[in-house]
């Protein structure tokens, strides 16, 4: 489920391949992005005690201050978040998205 | 030759079979069997109450995307029918049709749309429209036409008040409970719906069926509903044991007015509720001892709905301060 997309054959097979996976397109489709109706299954699944909704909320409307006070550095990105979501909200991709950017913000400060 | 094209994105790379609309539709199928009995009980009434409901919530939103908000309409998500059918459950079934149509463009219109549409309303759309239509329409809305089993033509006319509504007003007239006990319907009747009440709420056995398949499709969690109806228990419980010529006992309590209706289909509605555990199990005794103090000591009879309400308001300040525990933040905190 989270293994690295790849885009052509040139990429090799190391020690480390345990597995070369191909989803069909069904699988693969993301729906439609729909409204957060507050469901809470992002919360209960968390392993890490976050709160994907939230934080995926903050990096999108570019709060990074809060993220970051939020622990969005202590996600683990196991993708369980996107995984559960009824309204097929992108979680993990905009917790990366923020992510990245209180890194730099970190970088910068220190 | 060309290849056909491979699609490539971020990880995850599948999803749960879990969406929007299955929710939605779930939770119009756990509706069906406490409207089976409604029709059953009140007849052809409820039945238009109930379509005129749907359908002009159903209207109401595909007009305010199209013309006002000119966004993609949604409106067979699935949550307008969810209002629609709610709204009808918490109405009188001989309410007059306008008012029907006055409290779904409330609830879409005001409660829903304004907020932004679906997940970003604070309170809960039918419930805040039954509010607005009982302090509005006092009169009409608490007309209840007593049961008229096998009788598809209501005659006019022909009210009576709720269990609840019969204890308070007894008590105040200084009866005991003894006295009362011939007035109210037993508790059979209670559990099957065979009583005065809206629509919605008069067979607890038909809600309880209802709430155990979104229990069982996980819909919903166990935390509001259990701990609202036991909250509920226990207060009047204890009022009832203080003096049970006063105060009537747990079981009426439970059985009658929205209190089943209330815990499994209104306080959790996902959009209304807290997020975390925690924040429901404070939300839910919240609903609790507010629906016990307003039906004892209130004007109302019933309490459930400004429970839920109010409980409503608070939800993003317990969302605020009851966070889900962060995974090894005791040890960071020693640690630093
Ligand atoms: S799982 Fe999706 S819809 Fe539910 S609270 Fe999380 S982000 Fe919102
Ligand atoms: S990806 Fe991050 S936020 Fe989402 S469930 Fe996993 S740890 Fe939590």
């Amino acid at each position: 489920m989270m293994g690295k997309a790849i885009k052509n054959t040139d990429v090799p097979v190391t020690k480390g391949t345990s597995g070369i996976l191909v989803i069909s397109e069904d699988e693969a489709s993301r729906g439609e992005q729909q409204n957060c109706i507050r469901c809470g299954k992002c919360v209960s699944v968390c392993p890490m005690g976050l709160e994907p909704n939230l934080l995926m909320d903050l990096s999108e409307k570019g709060f990074y201050e809060k993220a970051s006070s939020e622990d969005i550095m202590t996600c683990i990105e196991c993708g369980s978040c996107s995984y559960v979501c009824p309204s097929h909200r992108p979680l993990l991709d905009y917790i990366r998205f923020g992510k990245n950017i209180v890194k730099k913000l970190e970088i910068v400060k220190n | 030759m060309s290849n056909p094209p491979i699609i490539i994105s971020a990880s995850p790379h599948i999803h749960s079979e879990e969406s929007l609309k299955k929710i939605m539709y779930d939770v119009v199928i756990a509706l069906v069997p406490a409207f089976l009995v409604s029709l059953y009980v009140f007849g052809i009434n409820a039945f238009i109450v109930a379509a005129v409901a749907v359908v002009s919530c159903l209207l109401f939103e595909y007009l305010i995307q199209k013309y006002l908000l000119k966004t993609n309409i949604t409106i067979w998500d699935g949550s307008a029918l969810i209002t629609g059918i709610l709204l009808a459950f918490n109405l009188p079934s001989g309410l007059p049709i306008w008012m029907v149509i006055v409290g779904s463009l409330f609830a879409i219109g005001v409660v829903k749309m304004s907020f932004g549409g679906l997940g970003f309303n604070i309170f809960n759309p039918a419930l805040a429209a039954r509010v607005f239509l009982l302090i509005s329409f006092p009169v009409q809305m608490t007309m209840w036409p007593t049961a008229v089993v096998n009788n598809t033509q209501l005659i006019d006319g022909v009210t009576g008040a709720t269990t609840l509504g019969i204890i308070k007003e007894g008590l105040m007239y200084g009866d005991t409970m003894t006295d009362l006990s011939s007035k109210i319907p037993s508790t059979l009747d209670m559990l099957l719906g065979i009583t005065g009440g809206s629509i919605g709420e008069i067979s607890a056995l038909a809600l309880l069926i209802g709430g155990a398949y979104l229990l069982y499709k996980r819909v919903i969690s166990w935390y509001i509903p259990i701990i609202m109806l036991a909250t509920i228990t226990i207060m009047t419980g204890v009022f009832w044991l203080i003096n049970p010529e006063q105060y009537a006992n747990p079981l009426i309590q439970l059985l009658s007015g929205g209190a089943i209706l209330g815990a499994f289909y209104m306080a959790t509605d996902l959009v209304t509720s807290p997020i975390t555990k925690k924040g429901m199990i404070v939300f839910a005794i919240g609903i609790g001892v507010i629906t016990v103090v307003i039906r004892l000591f209130g004007a109302y009879p019933e309490g459930v709905s400004f429970a839920i309400l109010i409980m409503n308001a608070f939800v993003p300040l317990i969302n605020t301060y009851f966070k889900p525990r962060r995974f090894g933040s005791e040890i960071k905190s020693k640690i630093l």
